[in-house]
């Protein structure tokens, strides 16, 4: 059963998150369960501790003794499988370091489309509540946690005998070998050269004549070799 | 020999010790003083007195003990900073003594004579004024009185550098031979790189310890200040909110008769309350004692500068959180917060997107502090931790060293080092329970 956890000291905007849900699950044939707290307490904390259920979290930022990032900190001491959501009255671009540090699926503004922008966020909630998220691994000493949505390509640096996990905008050296890598990593990423494996759901187009693949960024690498050719051809665009 | 070949070396090497003892500490000795007339007697009789005795491992150990217990006396600051003038001024005349006796071989070479200085008394008295003067100049050359002044100013507070030059001292000791009077033959040639070796790799391990401590030393400096910067900031948040009071009530006076002050005043009101006052409210449950003060000088003005700065203090983290720490506990936590937050504000200020954010929470056992901040892409993750990495050009990159340090002496204190997708995470666990030893 997935239960959808609304936290809100505001029993209008409880009520008002309690329809979108009804809203978004009435088509569907999910058991589901909506359970709302005004603050938190003993039966919040027994719930954050309850394993094996699929949770989906909708916290209010601004909550007087205990707030929603205090309650996203408190589930994410032990639990990264359940989807968080945070609603707040003022948004701020630096709050995205929050949802990466806390894995938070969104911010939801309570005064800017709100109730609209709440049914989309629960959509890809429901969509995400099976899908595993984040690239996590060690390397020397370091921990890294990576979006897999935001990888493009892992590459092998023959020179620095490392491995290259190339974003959107970062370029992470990585001293695991590539075949390290390959085994944590889902089914959208295919390799594509002894050296390479790429992620397919950001590929734009596969040039098989010059062996250039081009990124949704634009980004091009000529890492495709014949071994792997018939493997990409059928799955990347399939 | 003669009274003046035993004294007059003695003399001169005293007459210029003396002098560059004087140079080091900055102050004149005084010798109207009968005492320091008789110590300067003493001494001469003394370093005569084991030319004729001891030789030469003997010689260099007595005449060092000599020289420190003279400095002691006449200098009057201690028995560190004998030590640490004497091993200078020795040091410095060594080193003196290397260069003017290879600049003598290669005149004998180059012209075919032979220099026999132990036979010749003038030739020896001239020598030891050249010595004299050479180690003078090698003291005024402006990089090595730096590392000179550098070193007198931390030798005291650690231990490192007092054993490294201990260990320096006995090196000099064992290899020490009178290089004027020594062929310049394999031993010599062994010695001499024995002792560049040594003060190669003394230099390298004194720099970077140097470097921590004066860092250490920086953030000192400005704790001292902070809990008056505090005591200033809460002023400042009493006034905003007495002055955001005033104006509620004038607003409460106007009751709507007069538009534009009524939007006027919502303006300021509204401004108020989302600028400096906002950040002060949210760290109003921080612990006293120089934290909130820290965290506000480092982060309270970087609006100014395009950064983008978000913090979450939470309800769990409690006033008297550090109540039961050590002094010096809460000083080590201050200067780890310091360093973060320096080299979060730079990799910020470096980075497209420029935000930080701060969280500050308590779990059961213990206090987190965990700052996120963007970054650029030349930064290498693996090597952040060394000594001397950094991004922002030589002579930097001590920040993180010194914090891998304090973690190392306190077991309390924890910091991990995280990236998350384009952010930088650093967080700092303090221990809460049994804290106060």
């Amino acid at each position: 059963m997935l239960h959808f956890v609304i936290f809100d000291d505001n029993e209008l905007i409880r009520e008002k998150v309690n329809k979108v849900i009804t809203k978004l699950m009435l088509p569907t044939d999910i058991e589901y369960k909506t359970l709302e707290f005004s603050k938190y307490n003993k039966s919040f904390a027994q719930l954050i501790e309850r394993r094996g259920e699929k949770k989906i979290y909708i916290l209010d930022i601004e909550v007087d003794s205990y707030s929603g990032l205090d309650v996203a900190r408190k589930i994410r001491e032990r639990d990264w499988e359940s989807i968080i959501i945070v609603l707040t009255a003022h948004y701020e671009l630096a709050y995205d370091a929050f949802k990466n540090r806390l894995m938070l699926l969104d911010f939801i503004s309570k005064f800017d489309n709100y109730e609209q922008n709440l049914y989309d966020v629960l959509k890809l909630a429901l969509k995400a509540s099976h899908v595993k998220k984040q690239f996590s691994f060690t390397s020397n000493r370091m921990a890294y946690r990576v979006d897999y949505d935001d990888i493009l390509y892992i590459i092998k640096d023959t020179a620095k005998r490392n491995t290259i996990v190339k974003t959107f905008s970062k370029e992470y050296p990585v001293s695991l070998n590539l075949n390290e890598i390959m085994a944590m990593l889902p089914d959208n990423f295919i390799q594509t050269h002894r050296a390479c494996t790429i992620n397919r759901d950001n590929v734009k187009t596969i040039d098989f004549k010059e062996n250039i693949i081009t990124f949704i960024n634009n980004e091009k690498i000529s890492m495709l070799s014949k071994t792997y050719k018939k493997e990409v051809k059928e799955h990347v665009f399939s | 020999m003669s009274l003046v070949d035993l004294i007059g070396p003695s003399f001169i090497f005293n007459i210029f010790q003396l002098k560059l003892s004087s140079v080091i500490i900055k102050e004149k000795i005084d010798f109207k003083n009968g005492k320091n007339i008789f110590l300067f007697i003493l001494l001469i009789v003394m370093l005569s007195f084991s030319t004729l005795v001891f030789n030469n491992f003997l010689r260099v150990v007595f005449n060092f003990l000599c020289l420190l217990f003279f400095y002691y006396f006449i200098h009057n600051k201690g028995i560190n900073v004998a030590f640490i003038v004497s091993f200078i001024a020795f040091f410095l005349f060594f080193m003196s003594e290397i260069i003017f006796s290879s600049m003598l071989y290669f005149v004998s070479q180059i012209w075919d004579i032979s220099i026999d200085i132990e036979k010749n008394t003038l030739l020896y008295l001239i020598s030891n004024i050249s010595i004299g003067f050479m180690a003078i100049i090698i003291y005024r050359i402006k990089k090595i009185k730096q590392i000179i002044f550098t070193l007198i100013k931390n030798y005291e507070k650690t231990k490192f550098t007092k054993t490294m030059l201990i260990i320096l001292m006995l090196i000099f000791v064992l290899v020490n031979k009178n290089f004027l009077l020594f062929d310049f033959y394999f031993d010599y040639l062994l010695n001499l790189f024995i002792v560049a070796l040594f003060c190669l790799i003394a230099y390298l391990l004194l720099k970077e310890k140097n470097a921590n401590v004066s860092l250490s030393k920086k953030y000192d400096q400005l704790f001292s200040y902070l809990e008056n910067y505090e005591k200033e900031l809460n002023k400042k948040s009493i006034i905003i909110h007495e002055f955001n009071n005033q104006l509620i009530a004038i607003k409460g006076f106007n009751d709507k008769k007069n538009k534009h002050l009524e939007q006027y005043l919502n303006s300021i009101i509204k401004d108020n309350q989302k600028g400096g006052e906002k950040f002060l409210d949210d760290m109003e449950n921080l612990p006293k004692g120089g934290l909130k003060g820290l965290i506000y000088y480092k982060l309270g003005y970087l609006k100014d500068e395009g950064i983008n700065v978000v913090t979450d203090i939470s309800s769990t983290v409690r006033k008297n959180a550090f109540a039961k720490f050590d002094p010096s506990l809460y000083r080590d936590i201050l200067k780890i917060v310091g360093v973060l937050l320096d080299n979060a504000v730079e990799a910020a200020k470096e980075s497209k997107e420029k935000q930080i954010s701060l969280e500050i929470f308590c779990t059961k056992n213990d206090f987190n502090i965990v700052l996120s901040n963007t970054f650029c892409n030349n930064i290498d993750l693996e090597k952040i931790d060394e000594s001397k990495y950094s991004t922002k050009g030589k002579d930097r990159g001590y920040g993180l060293a010194l914090v891998k340090q304090i973690v190392k002496d306190n077991p309390k204190l924890q910091v991990k080092k995280e990236i998350i997708n384009n952010f930088f995470v650093s967080t700092l666990t303090i221990e809460l329970k049994n804290t106060s030893n």
